[in-house]
């Protein structure tokens, strides 16, 4: 029998004195994976940060033990931890402490005692990138790198949360093959993910934090009317220092669309998606909105004046009610899970009047039940009269989008 | 108005990653500095000297990108001084300060301020990050790396959040408390997320790659800078 490389016993962990999860146990053998499900905001992301010893940094606690390869993590230095476990945090960018792509990876890989190669990050779709500066990656080209961080510094433990939820599907199977690869060489993995199915392939064990209701069903809205919402006409845009990133991109969005923007990590859907809400504005070509336009970003955080949920949806306790936030009206944004900031983020959005209503990525990490509820609410408010823009990688956003374009390499081309 | 001061900040400082002027040999930018702050503290003139040399280095680095924004953001200051001195000398404090004086003022301090805008902007954290493993100092190798991830990372946050706040209706003084929450929120998030990776010194040194043709613009500059003030 392999040997267990981890094995925790969280007795009690929460913040503020407030369990979030009580008596977890789990063990993790040499070429096993764990995966870790539930509903969003029930303490999926509390247990990783707890069995890495950093849910204190976050003015979190936590009670129990953890081993790593029979010895207590306590007893490892920071260095020895950092060479055997590579996490991939569920918000990626916050992973990061490079200014550039290449300062980044090798800094991870130095830190782990390793030599960086460059020429590696092609493996991970970010080949050329090594001088681009880390401010301007999408959060799907952050999380390729820590991928490529993770796995290239050789440790013999993965903990992943949300490892894909802003990745493409194309890398979405080259992860997985990467994972399945790492097992077999004798890694464990543990993953925090929304779709057991998805790791099927590798006989994963599940440990169940919370039970997920059965999803609504969702349907597609009716197509829009003719009327013009946005029209977007050879739009130009590159940040500055940088290339081009949107490359003459013209479209025309009619007010009641549900419209999907799909493309691959990197490829300007999110600096499309802000020429529309006008957060940033063409260097050529040109916007126009017939409406009240507003954008979630894809770090929902920044969308955010108010402290707290029931502020920032002015009080308004029936969108509470369709968006599943009403036990979060009185809870600090700031203590929110990503998905339940996400969710609060649209439906302060819908209240305050806006009638076209850009999200990016509103479904990443989110569980069934809370991604049905979120995009029930996008179909009701297209149906309503709003018009909604949604820029993501989830095959369930297209099942209702009326319409979808595809960015690839700064063009647009739309269905 | 707020937005653009952060957006002309963000642009001045944190424009490139390393290549250009920030890929010059870390000596050539020591030599530079030197040569700075020697010729203008012998001959108060060079300053016009640095700024010339460092626009035309910044132009062949980076085009209008980082001089139009650095200029604008220098006349501030500049107009500040210039300004305020002429304001006192016509409300009767000495000394007196003609046109022309305030001019010369605002001249002098749009140079200073470009010329150190320049300096800051071609500093390569990776230098300093294996300076500082060099030294021993391997833990603290990795405080340049997050200064210069985390200021531009924040400096985009809140140009972010301000323009979120325009399109919601909101004034700027009431966006400015979440955008710096935000920042803070995203700082101790990487304190927490990439806590194993602070916590550890470096190993290696960080591959650093040379850029020649910068590193001979600065050399040149500094050698411009130390015959203009030679006798």
């Amino acid at each position: 029998m392999q040997r267990p490389v981890i094995r925790a016993r969280i007795e009690e962990a929460g913040y503020s004195g407030r369990p979030v999860l009580r008596n977890v146990f789990f063990e993790v053998r040499q070429g096993e994976v764990l995966l870790i499900t539930g509903r969003s905001g029930c303490g999926k992301t509390t247990l990783l940060r707890s069995v890495l010893g950093i849910i204190n940094i976050l003015g979190g606690y936590a009670r129990g033990y953890v081993e790593l390869l029979g010895r207590a993590l306590s007893d490892f230095s920071p260095g020895e931890m950092a060479s055997l476990i590579s996490y991939i945090p569920q918000e990626p960018w916050l992973g990061i402490i490079g200014h550039t792509v290449k300062a980044d990876y090798c800094h991870a890989l130095s830190v782990a005692g390793k030599r960086c190669v460059i020429e590696r990050l092609s493996r991970y779709g970010l080949g050329g990138l090594g001088d681009q500066v880390t401010y301007g990656l999408s959060a799907g080209q952050y999380q390729r790198l820590l991928w490529a961080e993770g796995m290239d510094k050789g440790s013999v433990l993965l903990v992943l949360d949300e490892p894909l939820a802003y990745s493409d599907k194309g890398f979405r199977y080259v992860a997985r093959k990467i994972v399945k690869e790492f097992v077999e060489r004798g890694g464990a993995a543990i993953i925090v993910d929304h779709d057991p199915r998805f790791w099927s392939d590798m006989a994963a064990d599940e440990l169940r934090l919370c039970p997920i209701p059965r999803p609504l069903s969702v349907r597609r809205p009716r197509q829009g009317s003719g009327e013009v919402a946005v029209e977007v006409r050879d739009a130009w845009f590159r940040y500055p220092g940088g290339e081009w990133v949107v490359k003459g991109a013209s479209l025309t969005v009619r007010r009641g669309e549900l419209l999907l923007v799909s493309g691959p990590n990197g490829a300007g859907k999110s600096t499309l998606l802000k020429l529309m809400a006008g957060v940033l504005r063409p260097s050529r070509g040109s916007v126009s909105v017939s409406g009240k336009p507003i954008i979630v970003p894809e770090n929902p955080l920044t969308y955010f004046t108010h402290p707290t949920v029931r502020e920032e949806i002015l009080g308004n306790e029936d969108i509470a009610e369709r968006f599943g936030i009403t036990p979060l009206l009185d809870k600090p944004l700031a203590q929110l899970s990503s998905g339940e900031r996400r969710r609060a983020a649209i439906a302060s959005a819908i209240t305050r009047g806006h009638d076209i209503i850009i999200v990016d990525e509103p479904t990443a990490g989110l569980d069934p039940w809370s991604c049905a509820s979120v995009l029930n609410a996008l179909v009701n408010a297209v149906e309503e009269g709003h018009t909604v823009i949604v820029a993501a990688h989830d095959e369930r956003v297209a099942e209702v989008a009326t319409r979808v374009c595809v960015v690839e390499r700064g063009a647009v081309s739309c269905g | 108005m707020i937005g653009a001061l952060v957006s002309l900040i963000y642009r001045s400082l944190f424009l490139r990653g390393t290549s250009g002027a920030k890929a010059a040999h870390f000596l050539t930018k020591l030599a530079y500095v030197s040569a700075f702050v020697t010729a203008a503290y012998l001959r108060g003139d060079s300053i016009y000297i640095a700024a010339a040399t460092a626009a035309l280095i910044a132009l062949a680095d980076s085009g209008l990108d980082w001089v139009g924004p650095a200029v604008i953001l220098s006349s501030i200051p500049a107009t500040w001084y210039a300004l305020t001195a002429y304001l006192l000398s016509l409300a009767g404090v000495p000394p007196t300060v003609t046109p022309a004086d305030a001019a010369i003022i605002f001249a002098r301090v749009l140079a200073y301020s470009l010329t150190i805008m320049f300096i800051i902007y071609s500093i390569d954290p990776v230098s300093i990050s294996n300076a500082l493993h060099a030294l021993g100092a391997r833990k603290a190798s990795s405080a340049p790396l997050l200064i210069w991830r985390v200021m531009p990372y924040g400096l985009s946050t809140m140009m972010e959040s301000l323009a979120i706040g325009e399109l919601k209706g909101e004034g700027a003084s009431k966006r400015i408390a979440p955008a710096i929450a935000a920042i803070i929120e995203h700082g101790r998030g990487i304190e927490a997320s990439a806590y194993l990776r602070l916590a550890a010194p470096m190993v290696h040194r960080l591959p650093r790659r040379v850029n020649s043709f910068f590193t001979a613009l600065l050399l040149l500059s500094a050698a411009a800078l130390i015959l203009w003030v030679l006798p």
